[in-house]
């Protein structure tokens, strides 16, 4: 049997090593690069761990681990990171810790192998529109609904109760897999919608609270919908353009799943 | 001084002198087969392979090199034949099986296993893989946490810390640790060793009492428990059986009970086996001189 001391003394020598070589990654919504540490081997058997799962548990599991493990390894904890900042964090930490060179997608969804450091490296460079990260408004006859891209925290917070959702639900049923793909979605508008307000009756969007959320959204005109999907849409595209390669040859995309932690 | 018989250890393409397991060593196993306690199996193997020889510890050995050591004094000690008895799913009936210790252990030292590895990362950390060593994992243990156990070694700013002696526990909660290694490296090495072993059957069963039965393979593995219990099946046997085998031995024959002791399983066996022709020698001679030996009740009194 290994003696304590030994074994004491190969973490501690393993996190003075860590604790000196942390790697910096840009975060848009702070328009900076931050220390964060590096990815750890536990990191990734967590990763790959979701992926042993169904398709739609793997996912929602994995869009919260990798929020924590962003939250983890962020050396400013007081810093407020949107879900904004998640693809271009990952990506940043995944290749500094094990990296440049990895798998990314075709249109044909086939793997490519790929170096993205110059990628990596003109993140900073990628344009966020000055008012994307400004509480917005939609106002419809007497319905104003305030939107504003989710926290980080606000994400996880949801996507806790959108995973033990889904893993309540019966697989062998269509129905009821037609039903979870459907809860993702509104739960996707619950995350960005800050409060309600229909006539005198103001609901503020607590999310801690998003089952009960959804009914609101669901109660929703869809011309209000519709509108609040563009605004959503509209910061999605802002995300994705850090997974968008632009090789010149074809269309390329980062996957952000358990592959990527995994392969080069 | 006392007798040796040597051990080929593979990872060291050597062999090593051992001495022998007796009774004394065989009932500590016994019970803790019987206590289905499976971790102080291996910890009490582990120690009795520092027990049985002057020149390595179990930490210096791999799984298969343990499983050499332990095969081989089975062999030696207890005897070369495995029985084995299964019984068909659909008719409930037994069977029986032989293995052929002596052919396992030929194959297992055969084994073209990986050579070590060394995964420089840019932390100035190195750490050493190779074939691992942990012969039992417990169920609390995934499978990717299996996988870990082909490190063996760590090198942190030119410090080597030594990890053959961890459990497989303390193993994870170091390398989870670690940063700048790719996880699929460590999962590639282990297809990689594990492919050495993809012909090693040492059992085929074919149930006599199902024709439509196909034969069934029983592989050893180098990420699973497949090894253990070889070693579990070499050394089991009833606790009873053996205690029975102790009394006939001190009571009936005479031997002391530190002589008995010190002597091993396959040597009991052949003072036991010895007394049962006696005694069958006795019956047949007396059912020769008095035919009715056995029949009828005496009478006359």
């Amino acid at each position: 049997m290994s003696t304590n001391s030994n074994y004491d003394q190969i973490i501690q020598a393993i996190n003075d090593t860590n604790n000196n070589h942390d790697v910096s990654v840009y975060v848009p919504s702070v328009s900076r690069h931050v220390k964060f540490k590096p990815m750890t081997i536990n990191h990734q058997k967590k990763i790959i761990s979701t992926a042993l799962d169904n398709t739609l548990i793997s996912n929602a599991n994995h869009s919260i681990l990798a929020s924590d493990i962003i939250n983890e390894c962020c050396r400013e904890p007081d810093i407020e990171l949107y879900t904004l900042d998640k693809n271009p964090i990952l990506v940043g930490l995944r290749c500094e810790t094990l990296g440049y060179d990895i798998n990314a997608q075709n249109d044909e969804g086939e793997s490519i192998k790929t170096n993205i450091e110059t990628h990596v490296q003109a993140f900073s460079s990628i344009e966020i529109p000055s008012d994307l990260m400004n509480t917005q408004e939609i106002v419809h006859d007497n319905i104003k609904i305030k939107i504003k891209p989710p926290t980080l925290e606000d994400d996880t917070r949801v996507g806790k109760q959108v995973y033990n959702n889904i893993k309540s639900n019966n697989f062998d049923n269509a129905d009821d897999i037609r039903n979870t793909i459907g809860d993702a979605i509104i739960y996707e508008y619950v995350k960005y919608i800050k409060s309600v307000e229909i006539g005198d009756i103001h609901v503020p969007f607590d999310h801690d609270h998003a089952i009960e959320l959804t009914r609101v959204v669901e109660s929703l005109p869809i011309a209000v919908s519709s509108q609040i999907l563009k605004i959503i849409n509209n910061i999605k595209s802002i995300e994705n353009k850090f997974l968008q390669l632009n090789d010149q040859e074809q269309q390329l995309t980062i996957v952000t799943d358990a592959r990527f932690y995994n392969s080069e | 001084m006392s007798f040796k018989y040597p051990v080929y250890i593979p990872s060291l393409e050597k062999n090593i002198l051992f001495r022998e397991l007796h009774n004394n060593h065989y009932v500590v196993i016994l019970k803790f087969l019987a206590n289905k306690d499976n971790h102080n199996v291996e910890l009490y193997l582990n120690s009795l392979i520092d027990q049985l020889n002057d020149e390595i510890t179990h930490d210096q050995l791999n799984k298969v090199d343990k499983l050499c050591v332990l095969l081989t004094t089975r062999i030696m000690c207890v005897g070369p034949e495995l029985e084995l008895t299964m019984t068909c799913d659909k008719t409930q009936q037994q069977y029986t099986g032989k293995i052929n210790l002596n052919d396992v252990l030929q194959m297992v030292s055969d084994l073209q296993l990986i050579k070590s590895r060394v995964f420089d990362l840019k932390n100035n950390i190195k750490m050493h893989a190779g074939v691992p060593v942990n012969l039992y994992y417990s169920d609390d243990v995934d499978i990717l946490d299996i996988l870990t156990d082909t490190i063996n070694g760590i090198t942190v700013q030119d410090t080597h810390y030594n990890m053959s002696d961890m459990t497989i526990h303390q193993k994870n909660a170091v390398i989870d640790q670690v940063s700048g290694l790719n996880f699929s490296h460590i999962v590639q090495l282990a297809n990689e060793s594990q492919q050495s072993l993809r012909d090693l059957i040492v059992f085929e069963d074919k149930n006599p009492h199902d024709e439509q039965a196909s034969v069934r393979e029983y592989k050893l593995g180098l990420y699973d428990n497949t090894m253990f219990d070889m070693i579990t099946m070499c050394y089991s046997s009833n606790l009873n059986n053996y205690y029975m085998s102790m009394y006939t031995l001190c009571n009936t024959m005479g031997f002391s009970a530190d002589y008995i002791q010190n002597i091993t399983p396959v040597e009991s066996n052949i003072y036991i086996n010895q007394k049962k022709q006696e005694v069958e020698q006795q019956k047949q001679q007396q059912t020769q001189s008095n035919p009715t030996v056995g029949g009828a009740m005496p009478t006359g009194f």
